[in-house]
C-alpha cells in the first residue's frame, strides 16, 4: 500500500512539473476610435396639395434630400385651387441636440410686388407634422414633442386665410421663402436618434416642410425657381 | 532570442524524455505482489507515460505574440521565415486597432480594422496552443452610447496545423448583415470576452507545428449608428497564448 501511495505521489509531482513547463506568453490591443456629433436630413416622402408633382432625385426613402417640387400653373384664371404647393417629408436624425437652418440659396424668375411679379414673399413655407418616426423605439425620449420651432414658421402655409383681394395673410402666423432669404434658424430640438443608422424606419423625426402659393394675376414668367437648403448643426 | 537558447531547449526536451521513460520502468519494476496494488500501479502507469512523453514543452518566455506591421511587409510566403518579420518589434503591446469615426459621418458600411498577430517560437516548432482572449480595461456605458457588444470580433486567415476557432469567433465581423435599425448581427463581440474571469479562447492547434511561426488575424468592426459622442474610451484587449 505504502509503494502505491509513493508511486501515485511520483506521478502527480511528475504531472505537476509539466503543467509548470507550459508556456504562456501574452500581449495587448488597444482598441480606439471616436463619436462625433452628426446629424442628417433624408427624403421621406411627398404629399401635394392638388395635383401637383414632385420628385426626388433618388426617389428612395432615406435618400439624400433633393427635392423638386413643380407648382406648375400659378395663373388666377388659369388654376382655380385656393394653393398651389405641397408638403415635402423629410427625416431628421441626430445624435445630440441640433439646429435646423433653412437659407433660399438661389431664385430666378421671381420679381417685385410693385411690377406684379411673383415675388419669394409669395411663396409660404412651414414646417409640421412632427411625428417620431416608425415604431419609435430607436429615438431619444421625445424628440417630436420636444422640438421647438421658430416664430411664424410652425404652421401650415396651404391653409393660411386670404384677405379680400385673395391674397394669402402670410404675418404675423405664417413665413414666406422671403424670411430665410438668409439663413434662419427654423427650428430646434434635443437628440432625436438612440442609435441606429440612416437606414433605420424607428429613430428618425420626420417632418412636413410645407410650400404654398396663392394663384393670382402675376406678370406671366416662363419659368421660376427657387432653391432652398436645410442645414442641421449640433451646437 | 538567439541560437544558444535554442540548443538549450532541444536538450531540456530530450532529457524530460529520458526520464518519463525511467519512472515508467520503475513504476513495473516496483509492483507489489497484492493483486489489488498491482492493479492501482497499473492504473497509474500509463497516466504517468502520458504526461512524461507528451510532445516537448517548453519555459516561460519561449513564445512571443509579435505584431506584423501591416499586411504589405508579409512575405508572399507566409510561412517562410522572412528577413521583414525578424525586423519587428516583439513585445507585450501588440499595437493599437484605430477604428476611426463610429458615428454615421463614417459613410462605409462598417468602421473596420484588422491585426496581423505572429506567434514564434525560436525553437524552431510550435506544440499545440490556444489563444485567448480578454478584456482588461473597459467602461460602463450610458445610454445611447457605443457599447461592447457594438465591437464584432472575428479571426481569420490562421496559419498553423489543424486551427480549430471557437464559433462565435470564426468570421469576419464586416461582412454580416444589418438588421432593419442598421445594426449589425455579429457573432462573437468585445461583451462575450467580458464574461469569466479568464476571457474566452479564440482558437487552438491540436498538433505541433514544424515551424518558428504561426499567424492569425483579428478583426474588429462597428457599425457607424448615432450613438452619442462621448469621448470615445479606449478599449484593452488582452491575448494569451497558452501551450497545453
Amino acid at each position: 500500500m505504502k509503494k502505491t501511495l509513493l508511486l501515485a505521489c511520483a506521478a502527480l509531482a511528475v504531472a505537476a512539473f509539466a503543467d509548470q513547463a507550459s508556456a504562456q506568453s501574452t500581449g495587448s490591443v488597444r482598441v480606439i476610435g471616436a463619436v462625433s456629433p452628426v446629424g442628417a436630413i433624408r427624403w421621406w416622402d411627398w404629399t401635394p396639395t392638388n395635383t401637383e408633382t414632385g420628385t426626388n432625385t433618388a426617389p428612395t426613402q432615406n435618400a439624400p434630400l433633393d427635392f423638386t417640387i413643380d407648382l406648375s400653373e400659378l395663373a388666377a384664371g388659369l388654376n382655380f385651387d385656393t394653393y398651389a404647393g405641397g408638403n415635402v417629408t423629410a427625416i431628421l436624425r441626430s445624435n445630440e441636440s441640433y439646429r435646423l437652418f433653412g437659407e433660399v440659396t438661389s431664385s430666378t424668375g421671381f420679381g417685385s410686388s410693385a411690377a406684379g411679379d411673383l415675388e419669394l414673399a409669395d411663396v409660404g413655407f412651414g414646417i409640421l407634422n412632427l411625428t417620431n418616426s416608425g415604431a419609435a423605439t430607436k429615438v431619444f425620449g421625445d424628440p417630436a414633442g420636444d422640438a421647438s420651432l421658430t416664430a411664424g414658421f410652425g404652421n401650415d402655409p396651404n391653409l393660411a386665410p386670404k384677405d379680400v383681394d385673395e391674397e394669402p395673410l402670410w404675418n404675423p402666423n405664417y413665413a414666406t421663402l422671403q424670411d430665410i432669404a438668409s439663413v434662419t434658424q427654423v427650428m430646434a430640438g434635443p437628440r432625436i436618434s438612440n442609435r441606429g443608422g440612416n437606414n433605420s424606419p424607428n429613430n428618425g423625426l420626420l417632418v412636413d416642410f410645407g410650400f404654398a402659393v396663392g394663384p393670382q394675376y402675376y406678370t406671366p414668367v416662363a419659368n421660376f425657381e427657387a432653391v432652398v437648403e436645410f442645414t442641421m448643426a449640433t451646437p | 532570442m538567439d541560437f544558444q537558447e535554442e540548443e538549450g531547449a532541444s536538450r531540456m526536451a530530450d532529457r524530460r524524455t529520458f526520464e518519463a521513460r525511467g519512472c515508467a520502468r520503475r513504476l513495473f519494476a516496483g509492483c507489489p505482489p497484492n493483486r489489488f496494488l498491482r492493479f492501482g500501479a497499473l492504473l497509474l502507469a500509463p497516466i504517468a507515460w502520458f504526461v512524461c512523453c507528451s510532445p516537448p514543452a517548453f519555459g516561460n518566455g519561449d513564445f512571443d505574440l509579435l505584431i506584423i506591421v501591416s499586411d504589405a511587409d508579409l512575405p508572399l510566403d507566409w510561412q517562410s521565415t522572412g528577413g521583414e518579420i525578424e525586423e519587428v518589434p516583439r513585445g507585450t503591446s501588440l499595437g493599437t486597432i484605430d477604428l476611426s469615426e463610429l458615428s454615421t459621418a463614417n459613410p462605409g458600411t462598417f468602421a473596420t480594422a484588422e491585426l496581423r498577430i505572429a506567434i514564434y517560437s525560436p525553437s524552431g516548432f510550435i506544440p499545440r496552443y490556444r489563444i485567448r482572449a480578454r478584456l482588461d480595461t473597459h467602461s460602463p456605458s450610458g445610454a445611447g452610447d457605443v457599447e461592447l457588444d457594438d465591437f464584432g470580433m472575428g479571426v481569420v486567415d490562421i496559419v498553423a496545423v489543424s486551427p480549430s476557432v471557437g464559433r462565435i469567433w470564426n468570421y469576419d465581423p464586416a461582412t454580416v448583415g444589418k438588421n432593419v435599425d442598421d445594426e449589425p448581427e455579429f457573432l462573437g463581440t468585445l461583451d462575450d470576452l467580458n464574461s469569466g474571469l479568464g476571457g474566452r479562447e479564440l482558437y487552438r492547434t491540436r498538433q505541433t507545428f514544424n515551424g518558428a511561426w504561426n499567424y492569425f488575424t483579428l478583426v474588429l468592426a462597428v457599425g457607424p449608428q448615432f450613438y452619442t459622442p462621448d469621448p470615445f474610451y479606449p478599449v484593452n484587449l488582452e491575448l494569451t497564448l497558452q501551450t497545453y
